[in-house]
């Protein structure tokens, strides 16, 4: 313990006499600090997730070994559900289902996009980001930075950021008004290792649970067969992909928009009478996320995305196959 | 009655025909087992299926039904049946041994085989109907393709670039312990 407190201390004094601040001068510096911290470094520690009434405490295990990088989040209250995503997979167990998911990443940092200097400059297009009031977050220094919305299709974002190291410690998701739609914030949390590699194999093990594995991901789609006839300014395909998904009869078609910080995503399937019972119509809402569901020529058009309802509304309901153009 | 039952399972008969089915099905162990497969058979068409239940289901929720054994997941499996769509199209009747089926699979679970595919039903060499049934009407499908979905957006939201993990907090954080049946995402 006394090698890591040396350490975490030493850290910034190091970086200071290589003529490298520890502290973000301007704002785009802070959120370039911020992604490069959280895929970098080991941490674990609990943090509180809170929408609405509804109030969750989880633990995360962040470790990087030879440069892969491993995690796992655990549920504390209600059923013990986990995460527990590698370089290769993503494993939830959902105990309370009595089912362990397996998805295969492809997507990853290859598509992710990156937080970098150069595409921060579009962000300043939508939003307006600009250093807030220093702060205090599990026991740690904080410096916080504001990035609000200049239209109503996108959330505002508060984010505390470790004044050490970068990692994030707190997030606030606003609505338009400023309210917070989401927030998390780590209780408690211990920044560099060792951690050990039991920390990241599952505490509730798959025992007699059904295992829906993914089989290997089909090929994309060879041409642009749907896209929405409109989008809020800003956003612009990312990425595009298919998917085999447990339980769905058909491949899923995959499309990413991102106006930089705001991701949405468009899934379009296949219906027919024997899959009636995935149909999803309409608006669902789980915290910031916002879902909208409608069927287009046969088709299961689904949006996700952490965005407004007015944003997955719109997008939704422009989703049409090219041919029809 | 074979092509009845089957109609009968597809939800294609009236309620006087629905109900005298149901009297015939409680009598007659051959039909009940008729039912059964053409149950399970129709439940795998619509793909609702995780796993491979042993034969004689339908004799074990007769069993279940007669001896009325008080059962701790009872309550609750019943009262997510109850809430189930499936359980409201079929008429009360069924909707009573679906809930003590659904009691079944999770008491039996430990002993059922859990499948990576998704298979039709398919016979066993033996001759025995194998075939996969919903363990959980009362998951509904759209709850787990919408997880599904969770899964790969959150690949890439910003989250997944400034602290990756956080973006699977709806996945697994979204409320566990709720009753609000269908919708259980959206209580808010």
């Amino acid at each position: 313990m006394i090698g890591l407190s040396l350490r975490c201390c030493g850290l910034p004094l190091l970086l200071v006499s290589l003529a490298a601040p520890a502290r973000a001068a301007d704002p785009e510096a802070l959120l370039v600090r911020m992604n490069k911290a959280a895929q970098s470094l080991d941490y674990q520690g609990v943090f509180v997730y809170q929408r609405g009434n509804h109030l969750q405490n989880l633990r995360i295990v962040h470790k990087v070994s030879n440069g892969h990088v491993r995690e796992r989040l655990e549920s504390l209250n209600g059923a013990p559900r986990e995460v527990i995503r590698t370089e290769q997979e993503v494993r939830c167990y959902l105990p309370d289902e009595n089912a362990v998911m397996i998805e295969h990443r492809r997507a990853d940092s290859r598509n992710f996009p990156a937080l970098l200097p150069a595409s921060l400059n579009t962000l300043h297009d939508n939003y307006v980001i600009q250093l807030g009031r220093d702060g205090r977050v599990a026991g740690r220094e904080a410096q916080s930075v504001r990035i609000q919305p200049k239209d109503a299709y996108r959330y505002g974002y508060q984010l505390w950021a470790d004044a050490a190291s970068g990692l994030l410690l707190k997030a606030t998701l606003q609505d338009g008004h400023g309210a917070p739609v989401e927030q998390y914030m780590f209780a408690q949390v211990s920044i560099g290792g060792p951690i050990p590699d039991s920390e990241l194999s599952p505490r509730h093990p798959n025992k007699g649970m059904v295992t829906r594995r993914v089989q290997d991901p089909p090929a994309p789609p060879r041409e642009n067969r749907w896209a929405p006839q409109q989008l809020p300014s800003g956003f612009a395909l990312t990425a595009r992909m298919m998917h085999a998904l447990p339980a769905h009869p058909y491949p899923v078609e995959h499309l990413v928009y991102s106006d930089g910080l705001a991701v949405v995503s468009v899934f379009v399937e296949p219906v027919n009478g024997a899959s009636k019972a995935f149909e999803l119509k309409g608006l669902t809402k789980m915290g910031a996320v916002h879902v909208f569901g409608k069927i287009v020529e046969n088709h299961q058009v689904t949006v996700v995305g952490e965005v407004p309802a007015v944003t997955v509304n719109m997008i939704g309901n422009s989703v049409a196959a090219a041919s029809t153009r | 009655m074979k092509e009845q039952i089957s109609a009968f399972v597809d939800g294609e008969v009236n309620d006087l025909e629905r109900e005298r089915i149901l009297r015939e099905i409680g009598r007659d162990p051959v039909l009940r087992g008729t039912w059964e497969r053409y149950h399970l058979a129709s439940t795998a068409m619509r793909r609702e299926l995780d796993v491979v239940v042993s034969p004689g289901l339908a004799n074990r929720i007769r069993d279940r039904l007669e001896s009325e054994q008080p059962e701790p997941a009872r309550g609750q499996a019943m009262d997510r049946l109850r809430r189930s769509r499936h359980a409201l199209k079929l008429g009360t009747g069924l909707a009573i041994a679906a809930s003590v089926a659904a009691v079944a699979i999770i008491s039996l679970q430990p002993a059922l085989t859990p499948t990576a595919q998704l298979a039709k039903v398919t016979p066993s060499p033996d001759g025995a109907e194998v075939a996969q049934v919903a363990s959980r009407q009362a998951l509904p499908e759209q709850q787990r393709a919408l997880n599904a979905y969770l899964v790969h957006h959150a690949e890439f939201t910003p989250a997944a670039g400034m602290n990756g993990m956080l973006s699977y907090v709806p996945v697994i954080g979204r409320e566990n312990n709720n009753n609000s049946g269908t919708n259980s995402a959206n209580p808010e």
